[in-house]
């Protein structure tokens, strides 16, 4: 198997009082997706918003490639280039077009010229079937098109991983197919990504390992395979049970 | 009503009109310019700073306009600075304007959601572009209601200059009145002068808030 890209290493998130995030242990390398899945409140939405500096961390280390993310760090901004994010209320930048704000971070940051950018959202755009919504405002667009663009935006910066919260949690259920396909076509291509997401069906699909958080750490994880048909733990089986309507 | 009279009064109303916008138009660009500087100050809480900028926004939010003049005007040159009627007034509504610009920039600073600064930080974008190229930009589309509001109250505002004999148009009307009881006239025509005045700022106003609804929120 390939290297190592995303290594975390004894990661404890508290706030206050509270351990949300209890020496919690990954390496992610290139080209996997590692799905986790858990109940509400188990820390995974905390767990991918740490693996981008957007929360500070009490213990332990985070590091891509070689390069430690620090959330009090002054390079931050350097190493979430190469880090994208797709969150569950898509958070598209509403005083800007479809276009806008798939170029907004390249020519800002990157330094792309607005004419390369633009040729390169339109291919996207392309490729998740809304070319024809280039110079809307998101308003203008279904939850499931908003997810897509939030997803081709991320895809914008070139970034090694791409984190995934929960991003068909806020869409009906007839949208979420659109999105997750997008999701699927991207792991074929080999991107490497940490998703979090209740959807098991499609986590099944997508994923190269499962992971289970539970109060703020991996109770079990392994191929979809082993993880669904033989779960090892009783926690494990009680949480695939809740999701299953059969006798 | 005498056609005559309106007529003859005509003249002194236009200068008195144009007086009016003057002051106005300089008092709400300079509000605007005040209410941005004091709401960034308490958007981004500056030690000590804020403190002033909140008592400033207190003490002219609670006070009336016709109070702050009698200040500028009749208490300044007690301390040896005494300023013009018209640097007075242009001053006066400046004060007031810019802090009811601040507070309405300052929600619309905090209605910017948080994730939004999530999700450009997250794009890669340093805080400072996060700032001027996201928060910014929606904040003062979100603001766009509460500046409309504003400068109409502003221009409203003007009627009290008279009380520091301003030539504006309440002080023609009163003046007239006083000098040749033509009551009807006068107050017609002052009416008249700032429907004229307002109503297209009104239509202008509810266009842009329109416009930046739309965009926003798409209805």
């Amino acid at each position: 198997m390939s290297e190592e890209i995303l290594q975390v290493s004894g990661l404890v998130k508290r706030y206050e009082d509270l351990t949300v995030l209890d020496r919690v242990d990954l390496s992610v390398r290139k080209g996997e997706v590692v799905v986790i899945v858990g109940p509400s409140g188990c820390g995974k939405s905390t767990f991918l918003r740490c693996l981008n500096g957007l929360e500070n961390i009490q213990e332990g280390r985070i590091t891509l490639d070689g390069e430690t993310i620090d959330s009090t760090g002054a390079k931050l901004n350097k190493v979430r280039e190469r880090i994208g994010m797709v969150f569950q209320s898509y958070e598209l930048f509403p005083h800007k077009t479809v276009l806008q704000n798939m170029t907004l971070a390249p020519v800002k940051v990157r330094g792309v010229s607005k004419k390369d950018a633009e040729a390169e959202a339109l291919q996207l755009l392309e490729r998740v079937g809304l070319l024809s919504k280039k110079d809307q405002y998101p308003s203008r667009l279904s939850g499931g098109q908003r997810q897509r663009v939030a997803i081709v935006r991320a895809l914008m910066m070139h970034p090694e991983v791409l984190l995934l919260d929960e991003i068909t949690a806020a869409l009906d259920p007839e949208m979420v197919r659109e999105v997750l396909d997008v999701v699927i076509s991207l792991a074929k291509e080999g991107r490497t990504m940490v998703i979090v997401t209740h959807e098991l069906a499609f986590a099944r699909a997508v994923a190269d390992r499962m992971i289970l958080l539970d109060g703020g750490k991996i109770v079990e994880e392994g191929s979809p395979e082993e993880f669904f048909e033989h779960p090892k733990t009783e926690r494990l089986k009680k949480f695939l049970e809740s999701f299953s309507y059969q006798e | 009503m005498d056609g005559a009279v309106l007529q003859s009064y005509l003249p002194r109303y236009v200068d008195a009109f144009f007086l009016t916008v003057r002051i106005g138009c300089v008092g709400i660009v300079l509000s605007l310019v005040i209410g941005i500087a004091v709401s960034f100050v308490m958007h981004f809480k500056v030690p000590v700073f804020k403190t002033i900028a909140a008592g400033y926004v207190e003490l002219f939010r609670n006070t009336p306009l016709l109070v702050q003049l009698f200040f500028l005007y009749f208490g300044l040159p007690k301390i040896g600075l005494a300023l013009s009627a018209e640097s007075c007034g242009i001053l006066g509504l400046s004060l007031l304007g810019g802090s009811y610009m601040a507070e309405g920039f300052r929600s619309g600073l905090g209605a910017v959601s948080p994730a939004q600064t999530e999700s450009a930080l997250a794009l890669g974008m340093t805080k400072a572009q996060v700032f001027t190229s996201v928060i910014l930009p929606e904040a003062f589309t979100l603001s766009v209601p509460a500046i409309v509001a504003n400068v109409i109250f502003l221009l409203k505002e003007t009627s009290v200059f008279s009380a520091i004999s301003l030539m504006d148009l309440m002080f023609t009307a009163k003046d007239l009145i006083g000098l040749y009881y033509d009551t009807t006239e006068a107050l017609f025509l002052l009416v008249g002068a700032y429907a004229v005045m307002l109503l297209p700022v009104s239509i202008l106003g509810s266009v842009v808030e329109k416009k930046a609804r739309f965009k926003m929120f798409g209805a």
